[in-house]
C-alpha cells in the first residue's frame, strides 16, 4: 500500500462545454479551445527571451484582449509557442462547477494526449496535425476513439502552465510598482521613526545628565516645587529690603529725630522712632506698607510693619 | 504565489503604509513634546541652578561673609562672624554712624537670606540662613 496515494486526485480534460460534480483536487488539462499554439522561428537563445518577442508575433493573429504567453524550444531557434486569456480560462473552470481551491495544476493538452492520434471529448474531435492539436468538426473523422473529460493515468510533462488564480481588472505589472512605491514609502517610515527614537532617547538622555551633573531633583515636579519654594523666598527677602530702604528713607525735621532701632524678622519690620510725632512716621510709612501694631512711650513711638 | 491576488498583496501594504504613517505620526509627536520639554527644563535648570548657587550655596555664602572682613573699615569698627552649621551671625560694633550705614547697605545688597537683623545707631547684628 502506498502511503501516499493519488487516488483522489483526478485529470480532467477541460473544454467549454465540460461540467463536473466532484470536490477532490484535480489537474486540469486544457482543450486546443482555450489557447492559441504556433510554431515559430525566433533568433534568440532561450525561452525567456523569446517570451519578450511572441505579443508582436502574435498581434496579428489574436483578438484585442489581454493575453499570458507560454513557449518551449523544440529545436535551434524554434519554438511551440502557446497565447491564452488566463480570465476566460478562469471563467470555464468556474462554470464547469470546479472551485479555484481544488486545482492543483494546470496543462495544455498539446503535450499531455500525444499518445492518441485524434480523440473525441464532450462531442468535440482534436487531432494532431502536423504535431500540433487541434479542435476540428466532429464528422470530420469517422473512426475516433471517445474518451471521458476524466483521463486515465496520471503521467504529466513539466509543461504546467503557470496560471494566475485570480482575475484583475488592472495589469498586474501596475499593482506591484504600487507594491513596490509603499515598500519604498513603509521603509523611508521606518528609517523617520528609527530617527525620531533616537532623538527622542537622546533628548532624555540629556535631561538625565543634567538633572545629574546639576544634582537637581528627578521629577520635574520636585523640581518645580522647590524652584516655587526659592523664588518664594527670595522675593520675600527682596521685599524686606525694599521696606527696610524705603523706612531708612525717613526725613528728620530736626537733629534729634532720629530712628534708634530697625529689626526685622518673618515679615515683620519693627522700627522704633524717637523725638518724632506718630502723625510724621504714619505719613511716612503708610505711604507704602501696613502698620500692624505701634505703641509710645515718652519721646519713643515703637511702629511694627508687615510686609 | 500565482494563487494570491496582487490586490490583496497591495491592500496589505497598504495597510502597512498607513501603520507606518500613523506609527512615525505619533513618534513625532512624542518628539515635539520631548523638544518642548527639552526647552522647559533647560530654562528651569538654568534657573535651579542660578538660584541655587547665588543664595542657597552654603560655600559661595560662606565666601561672602569672609570677604565682609576686607570690606568693613576695621580700624573704627568690631566685627564678628560666627559660622555654624545651620546658620551665620554677624555682629558688627561701632561708634561711627557711616561705618554702620555702610555695613548696612552692603549686607542688604548681597545675595544672603537674611533670618534676623537689629539695626542700632551702634551696633548690627544679622543672622543669616546657610540651608
Amino acid at each position: 500500500m502506498n502511503l501516499i496515494s493519488n487516488k483522489k486526485l483526478k485529470r480532467i480534460f477541460l473544454t467549454k462545454k465540460t461540467k463536473v460534480d466532484f470536490k477532490n483536487k484535480v489537474d486540469l488539462v486544457l482543450s486546443p479551445e482555450f489557447y492559441w499554439v504556433r510554431k515559430f522561428e525566433i533568433p534568440v537563445k532561450n525561452e525567456k527571451e523569446a517570451l519578450k518577442v511572441l505579443p508582436t508575433l502574435y498581434e496579428d493573429i489574436l483578438p484585442d484582449e489581454d493575453f499570458e504567453y507560454y513557449c518551449l524550444k523544440t529545436d535551434e531557434s524554434k519554438f511551440i509557442c502557446f497565447a491564452y486569456n488566463n480570465n476566460t480560462i478562469l471563467e470555464h473552470i468556474k462554470n464547469s462547477g470546479l472551485q479555484l481551491s481544488q486545482i492543483r495544476t494546470v496543462y495544455f493538452a498539446q503535450f499531455q494526449m500525444e499518445s492518441y492520434e485524434s480523440f473525441e471529448i464532450d462531442e468535440n474531435a482534436y487531432v494532431y496535425e502536423k504535431d500540433i492539436l487541434i479542435k476540428i468538426p466532429k464528422n470530420m473523422i469517422l473512426d475516433i476513439e471517445s474518451l471521458s473529460n476524466e483521463l486515465e493515468g496520471s503521467q504529466f510533462n513539466n509543461h504546467k502552465i503557470n496560471m494566475k488564480f485570480y482575475s484583475n481588472v488592472i495589469n498586474s505589472k501596475y499593482i506591484y510598482s504600487l507594491v513596490i512605491l509603499l515598500g519604498l514609502l513603509v521603509a523611508i517610515n521606518a528609517l523617520r521613526y528609527y530617527s525620531f527614537d533616537k532623538e527622542n532617547n537622546n533628548i532624555n538622555e540629556r535631561i538625565s545628565k543634567i538633572k545629574k551633573n546639576k544634582n537637581m531633583p528627578k521629577t520635574n515636579i520636585q523640581t518645580k516645587s522647590i524652584l516655587q519654594s526659592m523664588k518664594k523666598k527670595i522675593d520675600s527677602e527682596i521685599e524686606l529690603r525694599k521696606a527696610v530702604a524705603y523706612i531708612l528713607t525717613f526725613k528728620k525735621s530736626r537733629d534729634s529725630e532720629r530712628i534708634e532701632k530697625i529689626s526685622f524678622k518673618e515679615n515683620k519690620i519693627k522700627v522704633i522712632f524717637s523725638n518724632s510725632t506718630w502723625r510724621k512716621i504714619k505719613g511716612h510709612i503708610e505711604k507704602k506698607y501696613k502698620i500692624s501694631s505701634n505703641s509710645t512711650a515718652g519721646s519713643f513711638v515703637t511702629v511694627v510693619v508687615d510686609i | 504565489m500565482n494563487r494570491i491576488n496582487p490586490l490583496y498583496i497591495l491592500l496589505l501594504f497598504v495597510t502597512f503604509a498607513i501603520v507606518s504613517f500613523s506609527i512615525v505620526a505619533n513618534v513625532k509627536k512624542e518628539f515635539a513634546n520631548n523638544a518642548n520639554k527639552m526647552t522647559e527644563f533647560n530654562k528651569s535648570a538654568l534657573e535651579y541652578d542660578s538660584l541655587k548657587n547665588v543664595w542657597f550655596n552654603k560655600k559661595r555664602i560662606q565666601k561672602t561673609l569672609n570677604n565682609l572682613r576686607n570690606e568693613v573699615n576695621i580700624k573704627n569698627a568690631k566685627l564678628e562672624i560666627n559660622i555654624n552649621k545651620n546658620i551665620a551671625l554677624i555682629k558688627l560694633t561701632t561708634k561711627e554712624k557711616k561705618v554702620i550705614n555702610k555695613f548696612v547697605n552692603k549686607i542688604l545688597n548681597k545675595k544672603l537670606m537674611i533670618n534676623k537683623m537689629d539695626i542700632t545707631n551702634t551696633q548690627v547684628v544679622v543672622e543669616v540662613s546657610l540651608k
